[in-house]
């Protein structure tokens, strides 16, 4: 749904929106960041609107150059944000610790996106650590309102205090639509300076540096304190407190609406510093408090540092004491289950037995849908030629490691290909490659990688194989868009974020620059030649690099840029199945005994002809 | 009507799901109405599963339906309806497309697509009312199989369990989709509401 908008309009908007909508209303000079879900709407967002809004909003080629670029827009005394997932967030981590020792100019705010029950993939972290670890000032909201306030009042105190704010989400808030009333947006027309300042913007030297921490540790305090309307303390005659922060709050206040119920509440919104005063406050009316925070203890380890030093007796119930575990997410029933056990009463809704076998027979009867690639993936033909010419040099699926990596490509690890081996983190198939290679295993290693993950975090690696004269073939599977996050341009792709034309950065001259001798660019609609090129690369005695090119299919549609569907020849079709069961393309529907080409979904890419063993499949007009 | 209406939608990638979280939204926007909601669909145009949770009402703060608390299930595909059975109640009114996308282990011979009628009548016993009919192929009668999702908003508008009126849902949806394909959806819509009356000898 569009940002822009009068004051006072309300939308209907999600948590991302929501953020975005904050960004243009404090009048951001630049927003940046690298595609992550649940992070990604807010650069989506942005860009829909930036002819209007006049922001500059780019996506950056990884989370570290985002922070990097945000920051110097900032250090300048301009607004700026930049925006990750989580996994991002280590990515940018080397120098999100740098800059908070030198703070910053202009509002600058470090947006991550957490995502516990790990409904995007990747590890369960808890970012609110980070923020503690980096000794910045974090909030998080609970839903889109709060989140675009958030924002506003973020980049205020970042620029009061001169030091980056971080926001933290997860998943539900950033995915959760709600009710948000637009306010005014500011202009704010700054004038770009920057002086050389030694002192404050190096590191040179251990007198300096430890200054700079004293004086972050110094502005987080007082970041802190300004942002102390984001902690809401409601004081009840209740014996029983509730502390929570983020998403947990909506379900804490469902709960307490459903069952009547009169605790006093803490609800954090500044998640560093915690809010001692407020957390003492609370501690000091209880008898027993129950802290509602998803994964990592943080709150609930601040509290019993609290209550030592109170040395008052309050029963905490949390996660040390098991009442909530630290992964996965919350929802109704942990959280009326969790408020039973220290109000000391059954909250949750009796079950009907009979009633619950009927549910689970109907749920034992729902099929799985492993996500596969879409009609007309390019990737199902470089998956396809792989293990077509490791066939061809009597190599068995177990003779040949496949490292994988992150983003669409990874799903050749499920059925029908079943090809990856291993899944760590972005650019890692290459230098997790390199390793295994080093071990003297007796086994060819193929790392098989994005383009976009290849300019994100491959290339260091590949670097790696050529010094070392690493015998490897890297397949830069490339798509020219980063397709898994909803299809954002990439360097290679040859348009900027907001759609103007840009000069394409190749995966091959990449290749080649950094030393790669053997480097071939094939299509991987043209089964034979890229199977080719696999039996090429497997043979040659050093690194080399594919490049498989050919736009994601989504996008293809998009662009109106494909082929006629596809006819299968019933009388020549022998119902092999061999297309479904080697390709499992969602255009091949069996029908009887025989498959039939959906027309609606298939796009032309010829691959399934190159598999059928009997030639059947082919244009239409040859076949009407 | 009670005081949250909470409406959850199942389905597969592609098949419409978003256009009518975009249409009841728009709906209960421009009714003022105060509303929570969130879909599962990082994996949508993979061929994955999709799932929107609509919430509606003043007491509403989560954008998680409760177990057993969903007022309305509009299922665009009968597997993904079975799979959302925790959220089915006594008070749910299940509309269901019963023309089913095959999951990539029934194409390779692995499983067996769910009997449709072993699931309605799993479903009868579960919810409150069961309507399911074959969306596609009236979406087809009607001009696309593209407007399969707009069939069944035309029967939640004619049940009237909404707390959006058949008119607010149906011109938000003629403002919602694209005007090219308009004519197919408003065809849908009443092909939708049509099947309604047609149980309830209307």
């Amino acid at each position: 749904m569009t940002v822009i908008g009068e004051e006072g309009t309300t939308k209907l908007l999600l948590g991302n929106e929501a953020i975005a909508r904050g960004a243009i209303e404090a009048g951001a000079h630049l927003v940046t960041g690298y595609p992550g879900t649940p992070s990604t709407e807010v650069i989506e967002t942005l860009a829909a609107v930036a002819k209007e809004t006049g922001m500059k909003v780019q996506w950056a080629v990884n989370e570290k150059v985002a922070v990097e670029v945000a920051t110097g827009v900032a250090w300048t005394g301009l607004r700026a944000m930049a925006t990750m997932k989580n996994a991002g967030l280590n990515v940018a981590s080397d120098s999100v610790l740098s800059i908070a020792y030198s703070g910053t100019e202009g509002g600058l705010i470090f947006y991550v996106a957490d995502d516990p029950a790990t409904h995007a993939g990747m590890a369960e972290q808890d970012d609110r650590l980070f923020a503690k670890f980096a000794a910045l000032p974090m909030l998080e909201p609970s839903d889109p309102q709060e989140a675009k306030e958030m924002v506003v009042a973020a980049f205020e105190i970042s620029e009061k205090n001169k030091v980056p704010v971080m926001l933290r989400s997860t998943t539900n808030t950033a995915h959760m639509f709600g009710n948000v009333v637009f306010g005014p947006v500011k202009k704010l027309n700054r004038t770009p300076t920057y002086s050389r300042d030694i002192r404050r913007y190096t590191k040179a030297g251990p007198a300096w540096c430890m200054e700079q921490h004293a004086s972050l540790i110094e502005k987080t305090k007082k970041a802190g304190k300004d942002a102390d309307e984001f902690n809401r303390l409601e004081l009840t005659d209740s014996k029983v407190g509730v502390i929570t922060a983020g998403a947990p709050w909506n379900l804490l206040k469902e709960a307490m609406i459903r069952h009547g119920l009169n605790v006093s509440t803490l609800k954090i919104g500044v998640i560093n510093p915690l809010p001692e005063e407020k957390i003492r406050k609370l501690l000091e009316r209880v008898d027993s408090v129950l802290i509602l925070e998803e994964l990592e203890p943080l709150i609930e380890d601040y509290v019993l540092r609290i209550l030592g030093e109170m040395g008052k007796k309050v029963k905490v119930y949390g996660k040390i004491d098991g009442t909530t575990s630290p992964v996965g997410e919350f929802d109704q029933a942990i959280v009326e289950r969790a408020l039973g056990k220290v109000l000391g009463k059954n909250l949750t809704p009796a079950v009907d037995p009979e009633r619950q076998k009927l549910i689970e027979k109907a749920k034992s009867l729902s099929l799985r849908r492993p996500i596969t690639f879409c009609a007309g993936c390019p990737h199902m033909g470089t998956y396809l030629s792989m293990l077509r010419a490791m066939r061809k040099l009597k190599y068995s699926r177990e003779d040949v490691i496949i490292t994988g990596d992150i983003g669409c490509t990874i799903l050749g690890m499920n059925p029908p290909f079943d090809a990856c081996w291993t899944e760590v983190a972005m650019g890692a198939s290459i230098g997790l490659g390199n390793g295994f290679e080093r071990s003297g295993i007796k086994k060819p290693v193929i790392a098989a990688i994005g383009d976009s993950t290849f300019y994100h975090a491959g290339i260091p690696a590949l670097i790696d194989a050529v010094w070392n004269q690493t015998k490897i073939v890297v397949a830069v599977m490339d798509n020219s868009i980063v397709a898994m996050t909803g299809h954002q341009p990439t360097p290679g792709s040859g348009y900027t974020t907001t759609g103007e034309a840009a000069k394409a950065v190749k995966a091959e001259e990449i290749a080649r620059g950094c030393g790669v001798e053997h480097v071939v660019v094939v299509d991987p609609y043209d089964v034979e030649k890229a199977t080719e090129a696999f039996v090429e690369a497997l043979q040659y005695n050093g690194p080399s690099v594919i490049v498989l090119r050919r736009l994601c299919a989504i996008t293809a549609i998009r662009r109106k840029a494909i082929g006629k569907p596809l006819v299968i020849d019933e009388e020549k079709c022998t119902g092999c199945m061999t297309c479904v069961k080697t390709l499992s393309c969602s255009a091949l529907v069996p029908v009887g005994k025989k498959v039939r080409i959906n027309p609606d979904v298939c796009i032309g890419c010829r691959i399934c002809a190159a598999v059928c063993p009997v030639k059947a499949i082919g244009e239409g007009s040859q076949h009407e | 009507m009670s005081e949250e209406f909470n409406c959850l939608i199942v389905g597969v990638g592609g098949q419409g799901g978003a256009t009518l979280t975009n249409v009841i939204a728009e709906a209960a926007t421009r009714k003022g109405l105060r509303g929570r909601m969130h879909e599962t669909l990082g994996m949508a145009q993979r061929g994955g599963s999709v799932q929107v949770q609509i919430r509606l009402g003043s007491q509403v703060y989560s954008s998680f339906i409760p177990p057993g608390q969903a007022d309305v299930l509009i299922a665009l595909d009968p597997n993904e309806a079975l799979r959302a059975a925790d959220y089915i109640g006594k008070k749910t009114t299940i509309i269901m497309n019963t023309s089913g996308i095959l999951p990539v282990s029934v194409l390779m011979g692995k499983d067996k697509y769910p009997d449709l009628n072993e699931e309605i009548s799993l479903l009868k016993q579960l919810g409150k009312e069961v309507y399911a009919y074959d969306a596609y192929e009236l979406a087809k009668q009607a001009g696309s199989i593209r407007a399969m999702s707009v069939v069944l908003l035309g029967s939640l508008a004619r049940l009237n369990i909404a707390p959006l009126t058949r008119d607010e849902l149906y011109q938000a949806m003629v403002d919602t989709v694209p005007k090219k394909y308009l004519q197919e959806n408003i065809a849908a819509f009443k092909a939708g509401e049509k099947e309604i009356e047609k149980v309830l000898g209307k």
